[in-house]
C-alpha cells in the first residue's frame, strides 16, 4: 500500500481538487474539466504511486469500458427524449397535468421528488434523472434546477431502490453482525435525507414561504417514503422496501392533490427562483423548453428561451396536443419493462444472458496495490439494461405518435425548420460522452493506483471512536462521487468502513449504514448523473452550475446524517452494535 | 474550429483505444497498449485545445 501520510493524501486529492475547481469555480464545461482531472490522476499515478504506463493503459481502458455502460443510457435517453419532444409530448404532459391541479409547487414536488423516487425504485443508473429532468423543464422549471431537483429528490432511494442492488451488494461483500439492524439503521438515515430533500426542493421552488406551504405534503410523503421503506425493510424484504414505499407515495399523490391547500395555485409565494415563467400562462405557444444547443454560455440567464433542435415552438392550437395517455405511454412502457425484468427472474435472467464483454488483465502497482482481472463474467448486459428499455420505449412511442399523426402536425407548425435528428444527437451526445469517459478514466486510474484508498484511509485515520460516525457518510459520498454509483461506493469502501469501525470499537451497524447512506446522498453530485441531466435538458457545459446547487446539499445532508450517527452511537440508539 | 467535429474525433480516438488496449494487454502486445494509451491522451487533450482555440482573443 502507498503510505497514508499527508504527502500521498494531498497528491491523491489533486485530481479531485482540480476537477472541482475547474468545474465549479471556473465553470469549465464538463468535458474540459474531466480532461484536466484525468491527466492529473495519470500524472500522480505514474509519478508518485509507482504505476507502470502499461498498467495505466489498462486502468484507463477499464475507465473507457465503464463509460460505455453509462453511454448506453445517455444516448438512448436522448433518443427517448427527442422522440417524445418532436411530437410535442412534453407540451402535452404539461398541459394535461395542469388539468389535475394548477398548483405548481405540488407538481414540482410530485415530479422532482415522488415520481423520480418511483423511477429510482425500479430503474437506476441515472434513468430517473433523464426521465424527470425534461418533465420538470416542461413544467416551467429553469434548466439548471430541472437537473438539480431530481438529483436531490432521488438520492434517498439509491440504497434500497433498483430493487436494493446497492444494499444487496453491501450485504454480500461484508459480514455483518446484524443484517436487519444495519438495514434499519440505513433506513433511518435515508429517511432523514428524504425529509431534507422534500424541504429543499420546496425551498428551491419558493424559498421559506414555499417550505411553510409544503410542510403538510412533505410530512405525508416522507412518512410514506421513509416510514414505508422502514416497514418494508423490517417486515418484508429490503430489496423491495423502496419499491413498496415509492409506489405508495405515487398513489398518495391523487388524494394529496385534492387537499384544498394543493388543489389550487399557491397563494403568497412571490419569489419563485426556480421557475422560468408564470406557470398559469405557460402554454404551448410559449417557447418550447426542449433541448437547447448544448453550447449555452455558462453565464447566460436561465430565463432565456431555450432553443431546441427545431422542435415545435409556436403553436397556439392546444387541440393539436396529444392526450395524457398517449403522452405518458413511453414512460409507462419504460416502467413496465424495468419492473418486469427486475421482478420476474426467469425473464430477467434470460435477457441478461446476452452480454458484451471486454477482458482486461489484473494489475499490480509498485506499492503492491492489486486489482483483479476483468473477464467474461463482467460483461455489459445488452438487453436487460435501462438503455435497451429506453430504446424499446422510444420505438413504441415513435410508432404510436407517427400512427396518430403527431409528427406531421409538429412539422406543419415548425414549417420544416427542425434541426436533423442525428445532428442534434451528435451535438449533445458527443461532448457529454467525452466528459463521462474523462471522469471514469480519472476515477479508475485513481482506484487502480490506490489513490482512492489512500484518500479514504487518510480520512479514517484522523477519526476517533467518537467521531468516526461523522466521517462514514462522507467516505460513502466520496465513493459515489468517484464512481457515480451507490453500489460501486459500497464495493469500494464497505470493507474499509467495517475494518475501521472494528479497529476503533465503534458501532458496526451505524458505520455501515452511514457508508451506504452517504453513497446514496453522494450520488446526487456524481458527475455522470449530472451529465445525464444536463444532456437531457440541453444544457451540456453547465454542469458546474448544477453542481453549485447540489454540492452544498450533499455536504449539508452528509453532515446532518453524520451528526445523527455520532449521537445515535453515543446514546445507544437502536442498540448501536 | 468546428467543436463538434473535434469532439467527435476525440471520441473516436478514445473508442479505438479500448479494443487496442484490451487485446494488447491480454496478449502481451505492449505496442498496442501503448498506442491505445496514446490515443486516450490525444483524445483527452482535444477538449482542452478546443477550449484554448475558442477562447476570445484579448488585445
Amino acid at each position: 500500500m502507498p503510505p497514508v501520510d499527508p504527502l500521498y493524501w494531498g497528491l491523491a486529492a489533486i485530481p479531485l481538487l482540480l476537477l472541482m475547481v475547474t468545474l465549479v469555480v471556473f465553470r469549465w464545461k464538463a468535458h474540459e474539466a474531466a480532461s484536466v482531472g484525468m491527466f492529473a490522476a495519470i500524472l500522480v499515478a505514474f509519478g508518485m504511486y509507482r504505476m507502470e504506463l502499461s498498467d495505466i493503459a489498462v486502468a484507463s481502458a477499464v475507465g473507457v469500458w465503464e463509460a460505455v455502460a453509462i453511454l448506453y443510457i445517455i444516448i438512448p435517453a436522448l433518443i427517448f427524449y427527442h422522440i417524445i419532444d418532436r411530437a410535442r409530448g412534453f407540451d402535452a404532459l404539461r398541459e394535461q397535468i395542469k388539468s389535475f391541479t394548477s398548483n405548481e409547487l405540488f407538481l414540482v414536488l410530485a415530479a422532482g421528488w415522488v415520481f423520480v423516487s418511483f423511477m429510482q425504485s425500479i430503474s437506476g443508473f441515472g434513468t430517473p434523472i433523464v426521465v424527470v429532468a425534461p418533465i420538470l423543464l416542461a413544467l416551467g422549471v429553469k434548466p439548471v434546477y430541472a437537473v438539480a431537483i431530481p438529483l436531490i429528490g432521488h438520492a434517498w432511494a439509491n440504497t434500497f431502490g433498483t430493487l436494493g442492488v446497492a444494499w444487496v451488494t453491501l450485504e454480500g461483500i461484508v459480514t455483518m453482525q446484524d443484517v436487519l439492524l444495519t438495514a434499519v439503521s440505513a433506513g433511518v438515515l435515508l429517511w432523514i435525507a428524504n425529509v431534507i430533500a422534500g424541504l429543499t426542493i420546496a425551498y428551491i421552488y419558493g424559498r421559506r414561504k414555499a417550505v411553510t406551504y409544503a410542510v403538510p405534503m412533505v410530512a405525508i410523503v416522507s412518512l410514506v417514503h421513509g416510514g414505508g421503506q422502514l416497514l418494508g425493510i423490517y417486515f418484508w424484504e429490503p430489496a423491495f422496501a423502496n419499491f413498496f414505499a415509492a409506489t405508495l407515495a405515487l398513489l398518495a399523490l391523487a388524494p394529496i392533490s385534492k387537499l384544498s391547500l394543493y388543489a389550487s395555485p399557491a397563494d403568497g409565494i412571490e419569489t419563485r427562483p426556480a421557475m422560468k415563467d408564470d406557470f398559469t400562462s405557460l402554454r404551448s405557444d410559449s417557447p418550447s423548453p426542449a433541448v437547447a444547443d448544448g453550447g449555452t454560455p455558462a453565464g447566460s440567464s436561465d430565463t432565456e428561451p431555450q432553443t431546441d433542435g427545431g422542435v415545435a415552438t409556436g403553436s397556439s392550437v392546444d387541440d393539436d396536443l396529444m392526450s395524457l395517455k398517449l403522452a405518458a405511454l413511453p414512460f409507462g412502457v419504460l416502467a413496465v419493462l424495468a419492473f418486469v425484468t427486475a421482478v420476474v427472474e426467469p425473464i430477467g435472467d434470460a435477457l441478461a444472458t446476452v452480454e458484451l464483454a471486454v477482458p482486461f488483465p489484473g494489475v499490480e502497482t509498485g506499492f503492491g496495490v492489486e486489482t483483479g482481472a476483468i473477464g467474461a463474467g463482467d460483461g455489459l448486459a445488452l438487453i436487460n439494461y435501462p438503455g435497451m428499455f429506453l430504446l424499446v420505449s422510444a420505438l413504441v412511442a415513435y410508432l404510436a405518435y407517427r400512427y396518430t399523426g403527431h409528427y406531421e402536425k409538429t412539422r406543419q407548425l415548425t414549417e420544416g425548420e427542425q434541426e436533423g435528428f442525428v445532428a442534434v444527437l451528435l451535438r449533445t451526445a458527443v461532448p457529454a460522452s467525452i466528459a463521462v469517459v474523462g471522469f471514469l478514466v480519472m476515477a479508475l486510474v485513481m482506484d487502480y493506483s490506490g489513490q482512492v484508498t489512500v484518500l479514504a484511509q487518510g480520512l479514517a485515520s484522523v477519526a476517533t471512536t467518537e467521531t468516526y460516525g461523522f466521517l462514514s457518510p462522507i467516505i460513502g459520498a466520496l465513493g459515489a462521487f468517484m464512481t457515480s454509483s451507490n453500489t460501486a461506493s459500497n464495493i469500494l469502501f464497505g470493507a474499509l468502513q467495517l475494518e475501521t469501525s472494528t479497529a476503533l470499537g465503534t458501532s458496526e451497524s451505524w458505520i455501515l449504514a452511514g457508508q451506504t447512506a452517504g453513497g446514496a446522498i453522494g450520488n446526487a453530485m456524481s458527475p455522470a448523473n449530472v451529465i445525464l441531466g444536463t444532456t437531457a435538458v440541453g444544457i451540456v457545459g453547465r454542469e458546474g452550475d448544477v453542481l453549485r446547487k447540489v454540492i452544498p446539499w450533499v455536504a449539508g445532508v452528509c453532515a446532518i446524517v453524520g451528526a445523527f450517527i455520532v449521537v445515535s452511537i453515543a446514546v445507544g440508539f437502536l442498540g448501536a452494535i | 474550429m468546428d467543436a463538434t467535429k473535434a469532439y467527435t474525433a476525440a471520441f473516436v480516438l478514445i473508442a479505438v483505444a479500448l479494443p487496442l488496449i484490451s487485446y494488447g494487454s491480454m496478449n502481451g502486445a505492449e505496442l498496442l497498449s501503448s498506442v491505445g494509451l496514446g490515443l486516450i491522451i490525444v483524445g483527452g487533450v482535444i477538449p482542452l485545445v478546443v477550449r484554448y482555440l475558442d477562447a476570445p482573443v484579448t488585445a
